[in-house]
């Protein structure tokens, strides 16, 4: 009879106070934040890019997108694994396996340049897509928000170059060495 | 096991998929059907606000926020809407003005006619422009002169409306006079015009109830009207209202592997066909602003300027056609209009009927050489040959209506169709 009474004002009052959000939302938001694109984002600002996010579900073995297609959105992982997949001559060579709050295929923000690597999911997965002229149409109306993104676009795409010329750099000074043997 | 139960389930979700497909464009078609009075209103009002979309984005006001400067959109485009069919009803004449109107085009198109063929009256010879053509044109032109003459009802009514205003109304002493030199010319005897008023007489009493009939049936219309226009200020509102959601729903149910073809291809059409609609209305409003000037400059009251201005600015946006409609309209004004204020010295009633020509002549070539070029650019190119066809198809199912929205409807198409196979292409599922 009490548990009874207890339930039902328990209701009324998680009714009353009941919070705008729900959990899924206040995990999301959570999610959003953990990326380096929305970090320095306000609560409010994050409200507003959620709004322009495509969210998707991917069964497994599903495409998010393929080697070779016109990019055209960001994929933010935020629950699942994707394999990160380069089609060569001999074969599909796996680059990476990427996990929950990660992030894929950022270089579609900046243009609608092909694909270099397809992106399979590994096991069922949830994820949220920014669409490249969407961002741009944020850029009219939160030019403060864009500004962010941008802005952590280009360190996340700095750094990628970075590795980039150490691997190339590394990968010459083996080339090179081998082929100054080959002469000898 | 495992594999013929997502089998089963793969047929299944074809047959769902494929089942509410068909269902959902049965209902569109039906409803199409059905709804016809409805469609006119929906697409005006999705059609403004698509063009007025830019004008929210672009940062203009932006400590409001979007719903209240959506509104204020609303206020000055209905503003403006209601003041321009104010002034258009105003100026759409009444039953007996649009006697006054036949009377007038009547006398004056044979006026013009005589003066230019140089006929005299009495011998009926002409210039040798007239010997020449007179075998042709003549029946053409008495054609015409049926169709403008007063038919006895008329005659009646037209007499009435002279005795009860031939003080307040301007110029009735005239027009009256064109009247009775149009009869003479439509050689009526005494003895019709006597049988006239007889039948006037009897008529007098009768024509109260049959104006006070118009009247109920003219709110009656109104009320019919205004029901199905009430869609536009809504559908108007809540398209700006939305900040990409009805997009964001339909791209959801797009299947994954489409997903990223389908934002391109929708953002894709959405700029090719913004810039084709909002091209036309600026290239339309730039010829419609033209043929006003020069309307006022060769000498026509600077309102009826402005107001045949707009028509010949809004039937340009039909192909061919729309050029000849601006014609039809200010040549119709030209040939009634009593005096003129021309800015150009040498402009008189007698040679304005070549200055309205002159005039649609330039703002057409204006449109052609300069407008459409840099408005509208090569966008869309359709071939000539589709743009008759879909004028004249376009008037064959929906009237002036369709005429006007014909080739929009076309350009389209076209562009979807082109957009998706390049697109599909693009993404390798063609």
């Amino acid at each position: 009879m009490m548990e009874k009474f207890k339930d039902n004002v328990s209701f009324y009052w998680e009714y009353f106070f009941k919070n705008e959000e729900n959990s899924e939302q206040v995990s999301q938001t959570k999610f959003l934040q953990s990326l380096p694109f929305f970090s320095k984002l306000s609560l409010r600002q994050i409200r507003v890019i959620s709004e322009y996010l495509h969210y998707r579900e991917y069964a497994d073995d599903e495409y998010l997108f393929e080697y070779g297609t016109p990019g055209a959105a960001l994929f933010l992982i935020f629950e699942g694994s994707v394999a990160i997949e380069v089609p060569t001559p001999s074969g599909v060579n796996q680059v990476a396996i990427l996990e929950d709050n990660s992030f894929l295929g950022e270089l579609a923000l900046l243009s609608s340049a092909e694909r270099t690597a397809s992106a399979r999911c590994i096991k069922k997965s949830k994820c949220f897509a920014l669409y490249r002229n969407d961002l741009d149409r944020l850029a009219d109306s939160s030019p403060e928000i864009c500004a962010e993104i941008y802005k952590s676009l280009a360190k996340v795409v700095g750094r990628r170059l970075e590795a980039t010329t150490k691997q190339i750099t590394s990968f010459k000074e083996k080339h090179g060495n081998k082929n100054n043997a080959d002469a000898a | 096991m495992q594999m013929q139960h997502e089998k089963a389930r793969k047929i299944r979700s074809v047959i769902v998929y494929s089942a509410s497909i068909i269902a959902a464009i049965c209902l569109v078609v039906y409803l199409l059907g059905a709804l016809r009075e409805l469609l006119l209103p929906i697409i005006v009002g999705g059609l403004l606000a698509y063009l007025c979309k830019p004008l929210l984005a672009k940062r203009i006001l932006p400590w409001l926020p979007n719903s209240v400067r959506v509104i204020i959109l609303l206020g000055v485009i209905g503003g403006g809407l209601a003041y321009t069919a104010q002034s258009i009803k105003k100026s759409i004449p009444s039953k007996d003005e649009r006697l006054v109107l036949q009377v007038r085009m009547n006398y004056k198109l044979h006026e013009r006619f005589n003066s230019i063929m140089g006929v005299d009256a009495k011998t009926g010879k002409g210039n040798f422009v007239y010997n020449m053509v007179k075998d042709e044109i003549n029946p053409i032109m008495s054609q015409i002169y049926s169709v403008l003459n007063l038919t006895q009802e008329q005659r009646s009514d037209f007499r009435k409306f002279y005795r009860e205003n031939k003080e307040t109304y301007p110029n009735l002493e005239k027009y009256y006079e064109y009247y009775r030199a149009n009869l003479k010319r439509a050689r009526i005897e005494e003895k019709a015009l006597e049988a006239a008023k007889k039948e006037e007489r009897s008529l007098a009493s009768a024509t109260i109830d049959a104006k006070e009939e118009e009247k109920g049936s003219i709110i009656l219309d109104l009320l019919n009207v205004v029901s199905t226009w009430l869609l536009t200020p809504f559908v108007f509102i809540f398209l700006l209202f939305d900040n990409g959601q009805i997009m964001k729903f339909f791209v959801q149910l797009v299947p994954n592997k489409f997903f990223e073809l389908s934002l391109r291809i929708v953002d894709e059409v959405d700029t090719a066909i913004g810039n084709y609609l909002r091209g036309t209305l600026l290239e339309c409003s730039l010829v419609g602003g033209t043929i006003g000037l020069g309307l006022f400059v060769i000498g026509i009251d600077i309102k009826i300027a402005l107001t045949i201005g707009a028509v010949a600015g809004l039937a340009n946006a039909i192909p061919f056609l729309g050029p000849v409609i601006g014609l039809v309209v200010g040549l119709g004004y030209g040939l009634i209009v009593e005096e003129i204020a021309p800015i150009i010295p040498g402009i008189d009633t007698g040679n304005l009927f070549f200055a309205i020509v002159g005039t649609v002549v330039v703002a057409q070539l204006l449109d052609n050489s300069i407008f459409q070029p840099i408005v509208l650019g090569s966008a869309v190119n359709l071939h000539p040959l589709v743009v008759i066809i879909g004028v004249m198809g376009g008037s064959v199912i929906f009237g002036f209506a369709g005429m006007l929205l014909a080739i929009p409807a076309i350009v389209i198409f076209k562009v979807v169709i082109e957009t998706l196979f390049k697109e599909m292409k693009a993404y390798r599922i063609i």
